[in-house]
């Protein structure tokens, strides 16, 4: 049980003169569990092991504890570390590997034996105890590493992209049971993924990092709802926020959000939450719309409309996401540009094509009758529309 | 047409083939058959001919009980320089592989090039040197002065570089660290364990170079009671009457060697590598192959 402080944490990989993780202000509560996402390559798993002791430190502090663990070797750390290949020992049984660290302590064997039964009961290990790794499945494999980290009864869980080498079921199922575990247990755990819905489902909270600068930690609600730039709308969320070109104008009956040819008027409730917009009249933002904002008309009631036509229909029982193109132009920043390489073959979110249509998704009830090549009428949802600024891609308040 | 010139191209691959097993096995069938043979059947009866199986058990006995058992104190001095070498050089070569690959200091790349040259430096060109410096420090005539100097085997060190390098995955030995291991029970506890089929290839080759090193126990060795075996051999040649008629002017009184006996000595020269290595076959194809395959 700890807290956990980065200050100011900077790490610059010898020979590059970007820093992987720059001036990482993050603090972690006392059992809690946070999650650190973001695209490869935004210095999430550097930042992990940094805490770890496996990164050196080049600037900043890093404490557990309120003490600072940047000059202890990661033994003297007292945490524990899952990784996403597992790194389980492959010459030694179950029973060994979820051993070792007592093992490195001198615990007494009986006392280990005890310890890594109970683990081992509470992962559905027990039977596999004495068997080498690589006699065990998958995940079978993520258990043990698991339970290796669990038997410690550390200050502090790392987890580096656990679930990634899982099939998708399976992944969904281990999901639930960590978060479950780590309820149970109630040990701080810091969780790298680069998986927005892990992200979402599984943290206390969610710092979401690109390019080794920390943007945002929130409730996952929270980071969904009130995202402080494009980055963060545009990854977080799946299927994506659509983000659109527009302008603010001001008609008969107040703001309105041009975009394209269609014209949005902007409700009471909408402009409250921004007041910042009044000073955008005239100016081009960035609007983002979630995608279940977006209904297929028949299905909704009044309310602006985009026009277009369906690209490509996805059925998935519960929910119908069809990808329509209409009059606008899509938001190029190099946020969106980032974000759809990320998330290439999410959806063609950069593809400018030149002209000035544009590809949405919507999110639309079961029961829409929407077809491949057909007109569409799309009702959207004005009253929680993001807008960020072009420029500096940050949210409209 | 086509199918006569492929059978045509295979019989004279066939061919190429079976010439070169002649050439480099028919020596060695010859070698082995020496012993069955007396010196004038030698040089009188087919070359590949067997002698008789009371021949031999005569040139073995007369081979072993030469000059008082000397080939058995050679075999035995052998035996103490090879695996004390061999010893010292598995001491130094899976840490030393281990923490230039795994490690990071400072001169990490100079100490591997460093390696690398000695590791193509012929082994003779040392010799001089390392007499006088054997001499200086007091261990001239010493059997320490034919162990220590196989302590550095650079190409052990390659090798347990290489494999070190290639299969233990970082983050294996970054999870001890998390655990709890210090960097000594790292490498006690993780890296060693997975080393096994290294350790032994390295043992092997650091085995065979010791063993049939010739220059080093030639320079350093003074007395016959101190030869390693190779040296013996040397000594043998000296001691037969074929290659050296002069020595054997009649009555001088020393039991002359022939061929034979010569050709029986060679073969148990070769013997215990050989036992060595059918031992360690297992593990030493598994040293070979490892990297190869990622589990």
């Amino acid at each position: 049980m700890a807290t956990v402080t980065f200050d100011r944490a900077t790490r610059i990989f010898p020979k590059s003169d970007m820093p992987a993780v720059n001036a990482l202000d993050l603090e972690v509560q006392d059992g809690e569990f946070l999650v650190l996402v973001g695209p490869s390559g935004c210095g999430k798993t550097t930042s992990l092991r940094m805490l770890a002791g496996l990164e050196h430190v080049d600037e900043g502090e890093i404490r557990i504890d309120g003490r600072n663990v940047v000059n202890l070797a990661p033994r003297d750390r007292d945490i524990a570390m899952v990784f996403q290949n597992y790194a389980l020992y492959p010459h030694m049984s179950v029973a060994q590997n979820m051993g070792f660290a007592l093992r490195m302590a001198k615990v007494s064997k009986s006392e280990i034996a005890e310890r890594v039964q109970d683990v081992a009961k509470m992962l559905d290990l027990v039977e596999y105890l004495d068997r080498k790794p690589r006699e065990l499945s998958g995940g079978q494999r993520q258990r043990v590493a698991m339970g290796r980290a669990i038997v410690r009864q550390p200050r502090v869980y790392l987890m580096d992209e656990p679930l990634s080498n899982l099939d998708a079921k399976l992944r969904v199922a281990t999901r639930a049971q960590i978060s479950a575990l780590q309820r149970r247990l109630g040990v701080t755990t810091i969780y790298v993924t680069h998986d927005q819905v892990e992200a979402m489902t599984m943290g206390d909270r969610v710092a979401i990092m690109r390019k080794g600068e920390l943007l945002q930690v929130a409730p996952p609600e929270d980071l969904y709802d009130n995202p402080i730039n494009i980055f963060v709308g545009g990854f977080i969320g799946s299927p994506a926020m659509n983000m659109l070109e527009a302008t603010i104008e001001r008609d008969s009956v107040g703001l309105v959000a041009r975009v394209g040819d269609a014209r949005l008027p902007l409700p009471e409730e909408t402009l409250a939450r921004h007041p910042g917009l009044a000073s955008y009249e005239s100016r081009t933002l960035v609007l983002g719309i979630r995608p279940e904002n977006l209904e297929d008309a028949a299905l909704a009631n009044d309310g602006p409309r985009f026009y277009g036509r369906v690209e490509l229909r996805e059925a998935l029982g519960s929910e119908v996401i069809v990808h329509f193109n209409i009059a606008a132009r899509h938001a190029v920043t190099e946020e969106t540009l980032e974000l759809a390489d990320d998330a290439l073959g999410d959806r063609a979110l950069a593809t400018d094509k030149g002209t000035s249509e544009t590809t949405l998704v919507g999110r639309f009830g079961p029961r829409t009758r929407v077809r491949e090549g057909d007109s569409v009428e799309v009702a959207i949802d004005t009253r929680t529309l993001h807008f960020f600024n072009p420029k500096d891609g940050l949210a409209i308040a | 047409m086509k199918l006569s010139r492929r059978f045509a191209t295979r019989v004279v691959l066939l061919v190429i083939l079976l010439v070169f097993t002649a050439f480099f096995f028919l020596p060695v069938i010859w070698l082995l058959l020496a012993p069955t043979k007396t010196d004038g059947q030698l040089v009188t009866q087919a070359p590949f001919a067997f002698g008789s199986l009371r021949t031999l058990a005569h040139t073995f006995h007369r081979i072993i009980s030469y000059d008082n058992y000397s080939l058995l104190v050679w075999l035995k001095n052998s035996a103490i320089y090879s695996f004390g070498g061999t010893a010292l050089a598995i001491l130094a070569a899976i840490p030393a592989g281990y923490g230039l690959a795994l490690t990071h200091f400072i001169g990490r790349r100079t100490l591997l090039v460093i390696t690398l040259i000695v590791m193509i430096m012929p082994a003779t060109a040392l010799v001089l040197p390392l007499f006088l410096e054997m001499d200086k420090i007091g261990l001239y005539g010493t059997i320490w002065s034919l162990i220590l100097p196989f302590g550095f085997f650079p190409f052990g060190v390659y090798l347990a570089y290489i494999y070190f390098s290639s299969t233990i995955p970082s983050d294996l030995l970054a999870a001890a660290r998390i655990d709890g291991a210090g960097e000594w029970r790292v490498f006690r506890y993780i890296a060693l364990p997975l080393a096994r089929p290294i350790v032994a290839l390295v043992g092997f080759f650091a085995l065979v170079a010791s063993w049939n090193n010739f220059f080093l126990p030639f320079v350093m060795t003074y007395d016959s009671s101190q030869y390693p075996v190779q040296i013996g051999l040397n000594e043998l040649i000296g001691s037969t009457a074929s290659f050296n008629p002069a020595n054997f002017s009649a009555g001088s009184g020393v039991t002359v060697l022939h061929r034979p006996d010569l050709a029986m000595a060679v073969i148990l020269a070769i013997a215990p590598v050989l036992i060595v290595f059918l031992f360690a076959q297992r593990a030493l194809v598994a040293g070979m192959l490892a990297g190869a395959t990622k589990e």
